[in-house]
Formats: structure tokens, sequence, C-alpha cells
């Protein structure tokens, strides 16, 4: 009696940390770490924004955002931020619905093989890319405008620099993400539904336009605001298409706020502007939440996967298909891979002939293996520990969230997605202040380390994206039956939760692991002597005007990427997903 | 030896009114009985079930197991690995990366009750022959048939020895054939171990055949609790016996209240029959609803008894058991069960005849 009164008192003064059930102990622990980690850097970057001066001599006050709003070029930056998000989501749905459509649709032939270019695309990053078309197209010696030249074009030349080709270059990078984030409402979809309609006489374009597309438009609405912020945060072709012409968007302005050249940091600036940017991307991720309730709303997936019916491309549709699937990936795949290996052989960039051939030369490796030990170490420290740290947390975070009963629930629920809102730029700033006004407790400023910490709070909502639907696709009465033979709830998340979400987790895993390889917004915020990685390097060779060095270890960077993206699809091959 | 006193709860719906999932619930269960909760979806009998397990809580009352309290209001609440139960549940709930085996060992070893490990293969293999899936129990789950998957997990809660077994509509899932024979051979089980059962079901047949007694469920509340013939027979309300098999209602006014039975007008007609409780002669001409099984009335051409009506037979559909006819009388549409060889013309004059001992006055709502 006595015993069970303790126990229920325990529960109720504090149900968050006091438990007998020392499994479900360490998962609140590790959940209550985590969110707090996500919580703290938002705190420090929400201070310092309204905090003016230099870090030691301050006074409170909206100074900052001042100097933001009256910045002589804040208009601009801001349309061209816009224009950027938009232009390169419109471009991404121009591919990625087609490519969504044939492959679950369409009797298009070969179509698996679409999941296997689409998939070795995250294997060249994005700064490779655009640094790859800089090679190819940049107004003083491009390879293609040196060509015009040659073959007598007149004065017409090919500038890679601006806004237009960011926009087209960033869109085609966002296809592949965005193809897989929509290829599952589309394959949930009963087909009964469309078959309805057939059977009453709606013709087959009136279904698709009356009757699928209102169906998926939810989920593509929620990849497209999605993408949208991850347009806005993203730094690779704004800032090698951009900072050589001056023009700028909001994630290039943070860095510069940031590494101004010879003045000091404006951190209360960049503050400020991360704020406001977090803001409205905070409003876009609301809208973001209410598009992915609609989007499973609508689907109905039935207890039983239909068989669905699929369209019957004609011969001729088939070609324009894959003529369309082969012009993307050799634009976005196989140009840049191809201009980067090319001129990481050469001394000087040249056009393909006799004479460059006779000038090939090892030169660049020899320099790049000489850099990379020390990158490659802390590349192999972010790559293990990123995922482990990430997954670790989502899985605990979503597993409160999907098993709570209690009102905290929805509020955690809705924090952890809106933290998608927040750009990995603007994280990456907040890392910055919490590594610089911690530094003389936790010396994790300068180290790599801190770029651990910040990647992992950012890939915490990533993981939580996919772990959160594993779990749910548990039937609750999995884990009850474990509380109903004796077992305590937390020893059961181990031994029932655990495995059955085991491929999500190994999945996650892998996925966070290379998204950490090729990541260059976060670590180029925080990355310092001691604590730089191949990517950021690898800019640091672009911006001092060493494209060969650069595309070396881009190479090196690439291949390594593609060996350990066999290696995950071999062993995921073993775990039935 | 199972009590639960007042019990109470409430939770909002999605439009964010206040739904009474439980309202002053009231049960004292038997050491070995067969009890059964019987209601439709949404009134209350799973939910009283997981308070029972402590999957939830109310949001006050008392509720005690083996004469312990695993729950007072406010003060004590034992979690549910703690209560001397085990539970099978609609979806059987089995683990699917363990194979039968495991599934049975895995509360044995790691659960707060554990036994000794050299005991656990010999309770395993126990609980498993009594369930008869020795053969099974180095398969992978999801190679077993849905009959097999219940037997596992029946043989996982005795396996626990309980005091208390818990089953949540365990036979929903399975085809009508199977649940026949399940629930025979599930109701001479639990006999023979003498364990003392809680059942969930919507399935009235179930119930019948199955419970020892039976408390039927509507909206939250406890509508009437007895044994099978006690609700089939004597039910207390129309919904009792709607739900219970079929009945037929009559319209009509209280005319007399005599001490074995009353009179009711319906039309012109005088019929008798027996007083549902809470009738009193202050109810005299109120409205009152008559009503009779499609079973217990007899089909003549000649009215010979005292307790009938006349009707019109509007329809004739042959079951296999009997034939079922549709007539109307007095304005309303009835039912009435006859046996096969009797076959009567659709269109016919006839007279239903039903004895006072099998028609029950109901107050009206």
């Amino acid at each position: 009696m006595t015993k069970g009164l303790l126990n229920f008192e325990m529960r109720r003064s504090s149900k968050l940390l006091f438990t007998t059930d020392y499994h479900l102990l360490i998962i609140r622990t590790i959940a209550i770490i985590a969110l707090s980690t996500m919580l703290i850097p938002l705190v420090v970057l929400f201070y310092t924004s309204f905090t003016e001066g230099a870090l030691t001599v301050t006074k409170f006050g909206l100074g900052n955002f001042y100097n933001i709003f009256n910045h002589p070029e804040f208009y601009a930056i801001l349309t061209n931020t816009l224009t950027l998000a938009l232009g390169s989501v419109s471009v991404m749905l121009l591919f990625a619905i087609p490519f969504a459509w044939l492959y679950t649709r369409t009797d298009l032939p070969a179509k698996s093989l679409l999941i296997t270019f689409l998939t070795s695309n995250i294997a060249i990053p994005g700064f490779t890319v655009a640094m790859g078309y800089v090679l190819l197209l940049n107004p003083s010696n491009g390879i293609i405008n040196n060509w015009l030249r040659q073959f007598g074009f007149g004065d017409f030349r090919f500038n890679i620099y601006g806004l237009g080709w960011m926009i087209f270059l960033q869109g085609i990078a966002l296809v592949p993400p965005a193809f897989f984030m929509i290829v599952p409402t589309l394959l949930a979809i009963d087909s009964n539904m469309e078959e309805a309609a057939a059977s009453n006489g709606v013709g087959r374009l009136k279904t698709t336009l009356k009757i699928t597309l209102p169906l998926v438009s939810p989920a593509i609405l929620a990849a497209s605001i999605y993408y949208f912020i991850i347009a806005v945060e993203t730094f690779d072709y704004a800032s090698v298409l951009g900072f050589p012409v001056h023009i700028q968007v909001v994630s290039t302005w943070l860095y510069q706020l940031l590494n101004p050249g010879n003045e000091l940091p404006k951190y209360g600036d960049a503050a400020a502007l991360g704020i406001l940017t977090t803001t409205i991307a905070l409003l876009l991720g609301f809208a973001f939440i209410g598009a992915t309730r609609r989007a499973s709303r609508y689907v109905v997936i039935s207890g039983k996967r239909r068989e669905q019916q699929l369209s019957k491309l004609p011969t001729i549709w088939k070609f324009v298909s894959w003529a369309f699937i082969i012009v993307y990936l050799s634009l976005a795949l196989i140009l840049p891979l191809l201009m980067v290996i090319w001129a990481s052989l050469l001394p000087y960039i040249q056009a393909p002939s006799v004479k460059a051939m006779a000038s090939i030369t090892l030169d660049a490796y020899h320099e790049a293996f000489l850099q990379l030990p020390h990158l490659a170490i802390n590349n192999l420290i972010a790559m293990i520990l990123v995922p482990t740290i990430a997954v670790t947390s989502a899985g605990c975070i979503s597993w409160i969230i999907a098993r709570s009963k209690s009102a905290l629930r929805g509020v955690l629920d809705i924090f952890v997605m809106t933290a998608v809102a927040v750009p990995s730029i603007v994280s990456a700033l907040a890392f910055v202040y919490f590594g610089l006004s911690t530094y003389s407790i936790i010396p994790l400023y300068g180290t790599i380390g801190l770029i651990v910490l910040a990647m992992s709070v950012r890939l915490i909502t990533w993981a939580n994206r996919s772990l959160s639907s594993a779990i749910n696709q548990i039937h609750p009465e999995a884990e009850e039956a474990c509380s109903t033979s004796g077992v305590p709830q937390g020893k059961a998340f181990f031994y029932v939760t655990l495995p059955l979400i085991k491929p999500a987790v190994v999945f996650s895993w892998f996925w966070i692991s290379l998204l950490t390889l090729r990541e260059l917004t976060i670590p180029v915020m925080l990355a310092r002597p001691q604590s730089q990685t191949i990517s950021t390097a690898i800019w640091g060779f672009t911006i001092a005007g060493n494209p060969d060095i650069a595309c070396a270890l881009s190479v090196i960077l690439i291949a390594f990427i593609g060996v350990l993206l066999l290696t995950f699809r071999n062993l995921t091959k073993n775990i039935a997903l | 030896m199972i009590t639960g006193k007042s019990l109470n709860k409430i939770y909002r719906d999605r439009a964010g009114k206040s739904v009474h999932a439980l309202l002053d619930v009231n049960f004292t269960i038997g050491e070995g009985e067969f009890y059964v909760l019987l209601g439709p979806s949404g009134s209350g009998k799973t939910t009283t079930l997981r308070t029972i397990a402590g999957l939830e809580h109310p949001d006050d009352g008392e509720i005690s197991l083996d004469g312990k309290p695993v729950f007072i209001g406010g003060r004590i609440c034992i979690p549910a690995e703690r209560r001397p139960i085990a539970m099978v549940f609609q979806s059987y709930a089995l683990w699917p990366h363990m194979n039968v085996f495991d599934n049975i060992s895995f509360p044995l070893k790691h659960g707060i009750n554990r036994i000794k490990s050299d005991q656990v293969k010999a309770r395993v293999l126990h609980s498993a022959d009594l369930l008869g899936i020795v053969e099974y129990l180095d398969r992978p789950i999801s190679q077993l048939s849905g009959g097999q998957q219940q037997r596992v997990a029946l043989a996982r809660a005795l396996a626990l020895q309980p005091r208390v077994l818990l089953m949540d509509e365990p036979l929903s899932n399975l085809d009508a054939r199977l649940r026949g024979l399940l629930r025979v051979e599930l109701k001479a089980l639990t006999r023979s171990i003498g364990i003392t059962t809680i059942y969930v079901t919507h399935d009235q047949t179930e119930a019948m055949v199955m419970g020892d007694r039976i408390a039927v469920m509507q909206s939250g509340r406890f509508i009437q609790e007895g044994s099978p013939r006690d609700l089939y027979e004597r039910p207390q309300k129309t919904f009792v016996a709607k739900f219970l098999g079929d009945m037929n209602f009559l319209n009509g006014r209280l005319k007399n209240l005599h001490e074995s039975f009353v009179e009711v007008s319906i039309d012109q007609f005088n019929l008798r029959g027996l007083a549902v409780a809470g009738l009193s002669s202050s109810q005299i001409s109120s409205k009152v609803s008559f009503g009779f099984r499609p079973e217990d009335v007899s089909l003549v051409e000649l009215f010979r008894g005292s307790n009938g009506l006349p009707a019109v037979i509007t329809g004739k559909y042959y079951t296999g058991e009997a034939l079922l006819y549709q007539l109307e009388s007095a304005g309303h549409v009835l039912q009435v069960r006859a046996p096969k060889d009797q076959s009567i013309e659709i269109g016919s004059k006839v007279f239903m005849e039903i004895a006072p001992s099998s028609c029950l006055v109901f107050q009206e709502n």
C-alpha cells in the first residue's frame, strides 16, 4: 500500500524524470538533453540579436535590427533570396513531379534505374556542381565560352555568375530529395479511387487532373515548402556563383557579416538577420505542418496493398521520357563530375585537346593528399558521431512523442517539427555564439566538436521524420502487450520497439552520415584552422584561386561518398526494408 | 475479487466537446468468473478493460484486483506491469521479430514476475501444450495463420499464470467458422484452469455463449448486468433487448397494472405482458413500448388464445433453420420466426399469438 502510494506520488510529482524504470529514465534523459541542445542556441541567438556592440561592451536594444533593415542592399538581398528560393523550387517541381509520376504510375521500361540515378546524385556535393559549371561557363575562360570564341560566335558568352544559373543548378540539385518525398504519397493512393472515376466514364486525363492531382497536391505543397526553406539556407550555389559578382542572398550575407575580412565580425547584426529569417521560415514551417497533415488525411492507406494500375506509355513517349531523364542526369551529375575530374588533372583550366592531354599531371592530387590526413580525421569523426547522436536523440524524442499521453506531447511535436524551419545557416550562426560564449567553460569553439554538435542538432529533425513514421507504424498494442505481461515501458522500447524500427534506424544513420560528408553550410560557418573538413578546404581552395587542388579534393570526396553509397546499398539489401 | 467503484473518465473529442468514456461504472467480479463486457463500439467496454489493466486511468474511482487496491483516484496508481494480470489484444500484439518460443518466454525472462531461467522452458512448453502449439514453437510469427497467432497470444498470457486474464475482442479478426470453434475452446480452457476472465466483445452470440455474467454497456454506462438468460429474457431497457437478439416493439398505452402482469392497449386491442422494473400505477394511460421476440410468436389462422393481434403477411424469407415472416399489424412492421414447414402465402391475414410471459412492457424513454 505504502509502496503503491509512493510510486504514484513519484509519477505525479515529476512524470518526466522520476521512475523506477531505468530504461525509461535513460530514454527521457537523452530526449531532454537533445531538446535542450536544440533550444539553447536559439535562445542565445535571440539574446544576441537584441545585444548591441562588441562582445564585451554591450547594451540592449533594437539597433541590430535597425542596421539590417537600413542596409543599402536589404531589399535587393531579400528579393534575390525570394527569387532564388521560389525559382529553384519551381525548377525542382518541373523535374520531380514528372519523375515521380513516371516511376510510380507508368510502364516506363527499366524505371527502377531512376532510383539508382537519383540516389547517386547525392554523391556529388552542391558546391562541386557549382565549381564544375564555373569551369565550363565562366565568362573569362570557361571551356564552352572559349569554344564559342574559337568557333566565331562573336561576342556571345555564357555567364555562369548570377541568379539565373544559381536558380537552375540549385533547383536540379533538389530534385532527388523531393522525388523521394513525393513518391510514397503516389504509391499510397488507392487506385480504386481512380478506377471508380474511370468506371463512371471519366476520361484518363480528366481523372489525373481532377482526382489524382488534388490527392497528391498536399504532398507536393509540403515538399515545396520544405525545400523552399532548404533553398534559403543553402550556401553552396549562392557562394560560388554569387560572391564573385557581388550578388547576395541571405545565406551569403550572414557569412559575410561573420567573416567581413578586415573588420570585426558583426555578431549582433547577423543574429538579427538570423532571427528575421527564422521567423519567416517558421511561418512557412507552420504551413508545412498543415500541408503534411492534410496530405496524410487524404491518403487512404488500406490494409491490403493493391497493385496499382499503370498507364501504358506510347513508344514515342518512352523515348521522350528517357531522353528527359538523361538530359537531367547529364546536367545534374555527369557534366559537372567530368568537369571536376578534368580540371583536377590540369595545372590550369583548358578545353580538352591534344595540347591539354599533354599537360595532364597529378600534381594537384599530390597536394590534395598532403592536405588530406588532417581534414579526413575531422570528416571521419563527424560522419560517425553526427549520425549516432542525431539518430539516438531522434529515436528517443519521437518515441516519447508517439507514446506519451501527457499534454506536453503536442508542444514537443510542434517544437520538433518547426525546428525544421530554422535554416541551417542560422543554426550554425547560433552555434558560433554558443561556442564563443561558453568557451571558458567548455572549449568546443574551433574544434570539430562544435561542428559535430551543430550538425547533429540540425539533423535530429531530419532523423525524426523517418523514425517517427516508423514508430507510428508499430501498433501501440505491441508495446502495451509488454506492460500487461510485466515488462516495463522502457525495457519494451529496447527489446520490442527498437528491433522493429531497426531498418529505419540503419537507413537514417547511413543517410545522415552521407549528408554529413557533403555538408558545406554548417562547417564553413564554424570551421577554424583545426576544424577544417574536406568540404571547407575545397571551398577555401576555390576562393584562394586554386581550382585544381579544389577539384582534386572534390574527386577524392566524391569517390569516398560513392564507395559509402555502394556499401549502404549492399547493406540495406540484407535488411528487408 | 475484482471490483470497480464509481469509475469516471472524461475525454475531449475533436470538436472539443467532453465525452464520458466511463460514467459511474461499478462492478464486482467473482473468483473464477467469466465476465463479459458487451456493447457497441464507443460504449466504453474497452476503456473499462484498459483501466483494469492499467493501460489507461480513470479520472476518479477505485479499482482493486485480487483484493488489493491498484487504483484509488488521486492516491494510488499501480502501473500495468505491476498488476497481477495478463492481456490478450485484438491485434494479438505478438512481437514480429521474435519466434513463437521467444514471444512466450520474453515476459518470463524480462518481466517483473520473471522466473528462474531453468524453469522458463518448462513453463513455455506447458502453456504451448494447453493451446496445442508445441509444434510451432520455433516458427517466426509471420508464418502463422490468424488462428495460430491468436493461440500464441493466449499461450503468452497464460504462461504468466496471472490472477486475472483480460481479453479485448480476441476473436474479432478471425473468420466466422474459426471464431465459433475457438469460442468454445477458450471457454473450456478458462474454466478448466479456473482463471478469472474479463472479456470484451461487441458480438452478442459470443457474449451469450461464453459469459457466466454479461454487462451491457452504452455511452460509458453499465446498462444492465446479469446472466445471459437474464439479459435475454428479462432485459430492463429496450437497448438491451435490441442489442441481444431481435425484438419487436409496438407503441401502446398502459391500461392496467395487476400483480403479476400489466395490460396495454394497442389500437383497439388489449394485450398482456410482464412489467419491466420501474412501471407504477401512476403511469397508467402513459405511453409504453410493448416488446416480444420474433421466435415467441405463433402464427394462426383462427385466433383462439387470449393474447394476440391480427396481422397481414408482407414478406417471407427462408433462412435455412426457419422461415422469417415480415408482417404488418396495428401500423407497425414486425418480424416473426416460424418453423420452416409452416408456409404461409404473402398477403394472407393471420393472427399472432404470444404468451403473456414472453411479452415485456417498457417505459417509453
